[in-house]
């Protein structure tokens, strides 16, 4: 997000976030996928047989259940029915289970704990958490059934009854669940104290090494992050989550010699068929600017999904690709948006097209879209609440609500350049909280001093708030060539004194701009005016010479009122009580 | 029972193979339908595994059959082993199908006559009711006789491969004793002989999954053995833990289904994963089994099953002074810490008779 063209690509980092995060001892598999073309066959036989010992093994658990129906026989044949066979009444059996565990014995213990426990599991694991949360809500004497209280509790969500279980338990699979339920809750330092306190018994649980590295990552911490997932890629080389997890944050670091090489070593370990994976390469090709080869992965990388079965991926392709081919130049802006309004009401309830719609909405009227969107997708991580608030509330052009939503994304992505461009923008040029935007622009050109969106927003705001030196040294250290950060350049050289110098690049800068949108240069004019009112030129500069040297006045956009940097601009002046349009007449 | 073995035993009851009328079905397994028979001339009750001839033209089923039938020839003098008695082929006529299509046929059976055991142990460890009422002393008798099996075996160069509960019979002993004899060899391996498959046939082990050592869920199971006796170091951990919760060791840390699944797919990858990543998912489970065992021999067991059901293999045995025990003393030092176990419960609970005695005079 920068001053001039205020919604491009900003968004909140994807996908490592609290909805990454992984109940301890639960995770399903998510294996990527190989391609079995290239195996040898002897390997395929293995397999084979391995596949037949299942079916034997479910076999022989169907015969024990019939022969006797107890808790003990029930639970080892829930434990034996594929996820993917409907077959046989899985649920209902998990249930029976369940009922028939819980009994009481002779002596008034919980007949079956061990059987609850796996009953409560699986039945967490086909969706029916809540009837394992019901039976289970009442035992208190079983310190088994208390931990698997606890962890169907908290996939629940209900994450104080999941704590209260936990209480008294002492061990480190207690603790990972601890530290799962504060990462669940985004309560991100508890987490890692929790996590690193059962790493600390058992230094080799994947799930703990998973959450952990989300928590530091959502830290800040993003190294140690790194470091922590690439760990658990050691631990457990093959599941999809966790590799993912660590080529997300090696991307999120813009470390592309690692991610290649990470992405290189898959490959090479003959996993060729995963549409996730080409999807990432994808990715990684367009950071390194080969947007025509980026494209042709995320096709092959939708043809894979789609041949897999892989919903999720497919949504995430089709909700990527217009962007790379608009970063391409081969598509406008507004087909991009066309097409993800399009998909909005396909996938009615993808976080993804949500988040990517709302990364390229630039219309007032968008917000509603936005909004309704919004309800039918449902429970969101916070951050992707915070970015929806801020992008909402730009859309509607609500100064105060775009502040705290972006203080509160920014609160939640402390790595997220475009979050800290947002939180500058929104309190500074939006709100005129000068000092309190200094504040965080000063802190975000000490993290970010290469991003340019960043720069240039900390620029304009540290030279309003007084010290236009340090602005036209962070904008010299990138460079000028961008004509956003040319008139930035400019506004600094006006609040330095240097009105000559000042109006020139705010001229070229206006030159440059109106070859990409003759738009561009109606708000650059606007942002001119409105920024020699703020800093008073008229009382240091005769009015006439100003007007003389200033950009020539241009008509707004017929669409203005339906374009949020048009509005803020709009509501800043009628909050100072200047004429609007704003022209560079100060007299 | 399915229908067609449900078929198969109604042909055979009241048959007789060789010496021998089978009086009643008992159960069975995969490939094998167990009798209840006498020996017609003696009257001497035994009991009957006839290979079902719905696996007989699989050869691995035959091979199997065939294996088990050597397997308890070779060790019949030893204790805590089913006894054997014969393994032959018999042809008699069975009448098969239904109306119309009924016909009477003269078939080959492939069977061994063994000992007639009074139960099964997995018929209390699988019922939690029955389970929960037997006393932890008895549990460790049992499992005492378990290892002694184990322990006899490997003494003749034989691994089990297969060990649970359900293939633990229950027979009366000296004394109105209850003992534990060790049956179900279809999947031993005599490893004073040759592998007989190729490699891969050893990495997933053999018998039931539920049950299985982790390294054969993980496709890294090897054929030397070395492998065969750690993995039914493992076996015997898994009937301690059935013998606590009615769960296999298996069952109660894993998702083996899931760790199966990536298996496959990091065997297909070319990927080798260290089992000792799975010792955190152990752990919990032998958490979960100490629970169940009386405090006073808590640590006792749960030491015993964390270097038992060690997912790592080679950890499997103890080291006294940096050294391994002796292949020649067999599972001796298992017996004996075993034995600790057991007395140190059973001093307990004198004592607790004792203080009761002092408390009511």
């Amino acid at each position: 997000m920068s001053a001039l063209g205020v919604l491009d690509a900003i968004r909140p980092s994807d996908q490592v976030g609290v909805d990454s995060v992984v109940r301890p001892g639960t995770s399903k598999v998510s294996a990527l996928a190989t391609d079995s073309k290239t195996q040898s066959s002897t390997r395929d036989a293995v397999v084979q047989a391995v596949v037949a010992s299942m079916r034997d093994a479910l076999r022989r658990a169907i015969r024990r259940a019939e022969a006797n129906r107890t808790s003990t026989n029930l639970a080892a044949l829930i434990q034996a029915i594929p996820d993917n066979d409907n077959s046989l009444d899985r649920p209902g059996l998990a249930r029976e289970t369940l009922a028939l565990a819980l009994a009481r014995d002779s002596s008034g213990s919980v007949l079956d704990p061990s059987s609850a426990r796996i009953a409560a599991e699986v039945l967490t694991r086909i969706g029916q958490g809540k009837y394992a949360y019901d039976a289970l809500a009442s035992i208190a004497d079983d310190e088994t059934l208390r931990m698997t209280f606890a962890a169907v509790a908290a996939s629940l969500g209900r994450y104080a009854e999941a704590i209260h279980a936990l209480e008294g338990i002492h061990t480190a699979f207690a603790d990972a669940h601890r530290g799962y339920i504060a990462a669940a809750q985004e309560k991100w330092s508890e987490a890692v104290r929790f996590l690193r306190a059962a790493l600390h018994s058992e230094p080799d649980d994947v799930d703990s090494l998973f959450n952990l590295s989300i928590a530091l990552w959502n830290l800040g911490s993003t190294k140690k992050a790194t470091r922590t997932a690439l760990q658990a890629t050691l631990v457990s080389p093959g599941r999809r989550d966790i590799s993912f997890n660590y080529l997300e944050m090696l991307l999120g670091q813009e470390d592309l010699d690692r991610f290649e090489h990470e992405i290189k070593r898959l490959r090479a370990s003959g996993i060729d068929s995963d549409a996730g994976l080409t999807l990432f390469e994808a990715r990684g090709v367009a950071r390194r600017g080969n947007h025509p080869r980026a494209i042709a992965l995320a096709n092959q990388a939708r043809a894979l999904a789609t041949q897999n079965g892989d919903m999720a991926t497919r949504i995430l392709v089709d909700a990527n690709l217009p962007f790379l081919k608009w970063e391409a130049g081969r598509v406008t802006r507004d087909q991009v948006t066309n097409h993800l309004r399009t998909l909005i009401s396909q996938y009615p309830d993808a976080e993804v097209v949500l988040i990517k719609f709302a990364q390229m909405a630039s219309r007032k009227s968008d917000a509603q879209l936005l909004r309704d969107a919004r309800t039918r997708v449902g429970h969101m991580a916070n951050v992707y609440n915070a970015y929806l608030d801020h992008q909402i509330a730009v859309l509607e052009g609500n100064a105060h609500d775009a502040a705290a939503a972006a203080s509160e994304w920014l609160r939640h992505e402390p790595n997220n350049p475009g979050a800290a461009a947002a939180a500058v923008i929104s309190l500074g040029i939006g709100e005129e909280r000068w000092p309190e935007a200094a504040a965080v622009a000063e802190e975000a050109l000490r993290r970010f001093p290469n991003e340019k969106s960043v720069v240039n927003n900390a620029a304009y705001v540290v030279a309003m708030a007084g010290n236009p030196a340090k602005a036209i040294a962070a904008i010299e250290h990138v460079g000028s060539d961008d004509f956003v950060l040319k008139a930035t350049l400019g506004l600094a050289n006006l609040a330095a004194g240097n009105i000559a110098e000042g109006m020139r690049l705010y001229r070229e800068a206006a030159n440059q701009a109106e070859g990409d949108d003759p738009s561009l240069r109606s708000l650059m004019t606007a942002y001119q005016a409105l920024v020699m009112r703020q800093l008073d030129l008229a009382d240091r500069v005769p009015g006439n010479e100003l007007q003389a040297i200033a950009l020539v006045p241009v008509a707004l956009p017929d669409d203005w009122d339906n374009r949020p940097d048009f509005i803020r601009l709009k509501n800043v002046a009628d909050r100072h009580g200047y004429p609007w349009p704003l022209t560079t007449d100060l007299n | 029972m399915s229908p067609e073995r449900q078929q198969w035993v109604n042909a055979l009851t009241g048959q007789q193979l060789g010496g021998y009328i089978l009086d009643g079905y008992l159960g069975g397994g995969g490939f094998g339908m167990v009798f209840a028979a006498h020996h017609a001339t003696t009257g001497a009750e035994v009991a009957v595994k006839v290979l079902d001839p719905s696996g007989a033209n699989d050869a691995n089923t035959v091979a199997d059959f065939d294996n088990e039938g050597v397997l308890l020839k070779k060790l019949v003098r030893r204790s805590h082993v089913i006894n054997w008695h014969e393994t032959s082929t018999a042809t008699v006529p069975v009448t098969l199908g239904v109306g119309a299509t009924v016909a009477t046929v003269q078939l080959p059976f492939k069977y061994h006559v063994i000992a007639r055991a009074s139960g099964v142990l997995d018929e209390i460890t699988s019922d939690p009711s029955l389970l929960n009422e037997m006393d932890w002393l008895e549990r460790l008798s049992h499992w005492r006789g378990v290892i002694l099996g184990v322990h006899q075996m490997h003494l003749s160069t034989v691994a089990h491969r297969d060990l649970k509960a359900e293939n633990c019979l229950l027979m009366a002993g000296l004394k109105n004793s209850v003992e534990i004899r060790l049956t179900d060899l279809g999947r031993s391996k005599d490893f004073s002989t040759p592998p007989r498959y190729v490699v891969e046939e050893y990495l997933q082990g053999r018998g039931d999954k539920r049950h299985a050592a982790p390294e054969c869920l993980l496709l890294l199971a090897g054929s030397t053995e070395a492998d065969f006796r750690l993995a039914d170091l493992y076996g015997i951990g898994s009937v301690l833990a059935e013998l606590a919760t009615g769960q296999s060791m298996t069952a109660l840390a894993l998702n083996w289904q899931d760790v199966i699944q990536q298996a496959m797919i990091d065997f297909r990858a070319g990927i080798q994963i260290d089992p000792g990543v799975l010792r955190p998912r152990y752990n919990r489970a032998f958490e979960e089994v100490a629970r169940h065992v009386p405090p006073v021999i808590q640590k006792e067991v749960t030491d015993l099953l964390g270097q038992l059901c060690d997912p790592v293999a080679a950890d499997r045995l103890p080291k006294a002074f940096g050294r391994r025990p002796l292949k020649t003393d067999g599972l001796q030092w298992l017996l004996r810490r075993a034995d600790i176990a057991h007395r140190r419960l059973e001093a307990h609970i004198k004592q607790k008779q004792m203080n009761g005695r002092k408390t009511a005079g």
